[in-house]
């Protein structure tokens, strides 16, 4: 039994077209034309109990307004979405006892009063009892160090100690499911790294359902066992991240720094994915073509400075699967 | 039940009032202004009437309870609806998110967490003026005027918040809303400082039926004050503000419950 399950959801929003200078304005003000935007569009999904998911998707995908329907913020224009037997939108405070919410672009924490008067009230909004409250604030702060800014008031925390803050208050009511709206923005190496090292603790723990977007694709080849890609509101892969890698992987990539910039590039059997200046993108077939056979007919044509083969990262492809699509 | 939500409003209103003392400069420069600015109004609202001594029969120290009649209620609903002040930029803002993921009744969290102590110093101006006015009137204090008038300043306060509430909640629908709800404000406020007989026909209709805050001051007063002026309407009218104020309520809320299932969020 999935303990989030996601049928034929869709988001659209209707943009009112506005236009320019006053009378545009003042036009626009009384016209109801407008464009929709599907930002998401029948989706489908289901999460099991104790899983780790990562929800990527180029900007404007429709990452968060997933997740702002699935915590009952939104509700949506069409399908149906279960989360333990409660639809959110409906069942919202049912709901929001069950679940943990943190937006990395937000913080959720009242921003000019020590972090932990935020946790206080957070235990009475959540009506947590006070031994519980205590097991689990010392047990956050032990495991994301906490102690030395507790009483510091959070607009002067930096970025990452307020993030450790954040997911601490989406956890001191011990929720089921903790959705991540982009937890690691921001954060430096270090940081994003202590993140993770927490998420994959709290969910091995804790039996935490955890559900997180990004743009590191370090986050989710670290700390998640599944995928899910969305691209314009669709989703375009959901499977293990090893499945992906086998399926697009066979796909290699070769930088090329030429010694000028060449304005029509032709190679056979190789595509050419990117270009930046004197330096070349080129991506080819393992299976079809070899490294050599790519690089003799390079020099053949063009005069080259320098060139690395690079094996497919989880980053590339995905980056290709953006670009291109699935194929 | 309604223990918890008590205590919870009094964390939260104190929360964002503590944030504000942070800032204990501004916030006194604020409190000062409001001082001023209430007692500059008095002062002209006096000078005008030493001058013409009565408007459409009603004599100084009537108009200024009728005045403090309206300012007490509205100075109290300002401090309850303390957030619904800039609520547009609020929604526009996508602050909504953070309160939805909450397990508490979105309307009770947002105005608990925010709770201006500016319009504190306005209502306690508010009551000294009421308090003045009320003695310049020949009333005087017995169980039954003191239940009226307190009836009166609850529901008063009442049907201007929910006219208030209404306004904000269009912002869920046009992203915007800041410059209704000024309007609004200022315009209930202004129209129950004077007798509505001064207006026309329309005005009073508009201010009876449409924007009822003749309920907040004018019908009531008829009763404390028995003026006996009823500009044709039913003279029960002068009983009606609760009832008026119960259907504001249910009217504002079912707007608001409506207007929550059409919140937007931001894009980013
Ligand atoms: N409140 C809104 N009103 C209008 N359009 C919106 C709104 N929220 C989102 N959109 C649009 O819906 C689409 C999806 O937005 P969403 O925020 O879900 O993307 P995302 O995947 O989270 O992107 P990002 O990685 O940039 O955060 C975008 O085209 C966005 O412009
Ligand atoms: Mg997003």
């Amino acid at each position: 039994m999935p303990i989030i399950t996601v049928e034929h959801l869709s988001k659209h929003f209707k943009v009112y077209k506005r236009r320019t200078g006053f009378w545009g304005n003042l036009s626009s003000t009384f016209s109801r034309e407008h464009d929709i935007i599907k930002a998401v569009d029948n989706v489908n999904f289901t999460l099991e109990r104790g899983e780790l998911v990562g929800y990527i998707g180029a900007n404007g995908a429709g990452k968060s307004t997933t997740i702002k329907m699935l915590t009952g913020i939104l509700v949506p224009t069409s399908g149906h979405i279960d989360v333990m037997g409660l639809m959110p939108y409906r069942h919202r405070k049912e709901n929001t006892r069950r679940i943990g919410v943190v937006f990395g672009q937000r913080t959720q924490l009242w921003w000019d009063l020590p972090v932990i008067d935020s946790f206080e009230l957070l235990k009475h909004i959540y009506e947590i009892p006070q031994n519980l409250y205590k097991q689990n604030l010392e047990f956050f702060s032990e495991l994301l160090q906490l102690q030395p800014f507790l009483s510091t008031p959070v607009r002067r925390l930096s970025l990452g100690q307020r993030m450790r803050c954040d997911l601490t208050a989406a956890l001191l009511h011990n929720p089921e499911i903790l959705y991540l709206d982009e937890p690691t923005i921001g954060l430096d190496v270090v940081a994003k790294e202590q993140v993770r090292q927490f998420l994959r603790q709290v969910n091995a723990e804790r039996q935490v359902t955890v559900i997180l977007t990004t743009h590191d694709l370090n986050d989710v080849e670290k700390v998640c066992q599944r995928l899910i890609i969305i691209d314009s509101g669709k989703i375009i892969y959901n499977g293990a991240i090893d499945a992906l890698k086998k399926r697009y992987g066979k796909t290699r990539l070769l930088i090329v720094d030429l010694a000028q910039a060449y304005s029509d590039i032709q190679l056979e059997g190789v595509d050419l994915t990117r270009r930046d200046g004197n330096r070349i993108w080129l991506a080819f077939d393992r299976d079809t073509t070899s490294a050599s056979e790519v690089i003799a007919q390079l020099t053949a044509r063009y005069e080259i400075q320098d060139l690395t083969i690079s094996e497919p990262e989880i980053e590339e492809i995905v980056r290709r699967i953006y670009e291109l699509g699935m194929h | 039940m309604m223990r918890r939500y008590i205590k919870l409003y009094f964390l939260l209103a104190g929360a964002y009032v503590r944030s504000r003392l942070q800032y204990r400069l501004s916030f006194g420069l604020m409190c000062f202004g409001i001082v001023v600015s209430e007692a500059c109004l008095l002062g002209l609202l006096g000078a005008l009437l030493a001058k013409f001594r009565t408007v459409n029969g009603w004599t100084w120290a009537e108009v200024v309870f009728l005045y403090g009649l309206g300012n007490v209620a509205h100075s109290f609903m300002r401090i309850l609806g303390s957030q619904l002040d800039d609520f547009d930029r609020y929604i526009i803002r996508g602050e909504l998110d953070g309160v939805l993921i909450r397990p508490v009744p979105p309307l009770f969290y947002l105005l608990a967490s925010r709770v201006e102590l500016i319009h504190v110093s306005r209502a306690l101006t508010s009551v000294a003026i009421f308090v003045v006015a009320f003695h310049l009137t020949d009333l005087r204090w017995t169980l039954s005027v003191a239940l009226f008038t307190f009836t009166t300043i609850l529901s008063g306060g009442v049907i201007m918040f929910t006219l208030m509430l209404i306004s904000a909640t269009v912002a869920l629908w046009t992203t915007k809303s800041g410059k209704l709800t000024d309007l609004l404000v200022a315009a209930t406020k202004e129209a129950a400082i004077f007798p509505i007989s001064i207006y026309p026909l329309a005005v009073r209709l508009l201010l009876t039926f449409i924007l009822p805050v003749a309920f907040v001051t004018y019908y009531p007063a008829q009763q404390l004050l028995q003026k006996g002026e009823f500009l044709g309407m039913p003279e029960s009218f002068q009983f009606g503000a609760p009832v008026v104020a119960l259907v504001m309520v249910c009217a504002s809320y079912l707007l608001w419950c409506s207007g929550l299932r059409r919140y937007h969020s931001t894009g980013s």
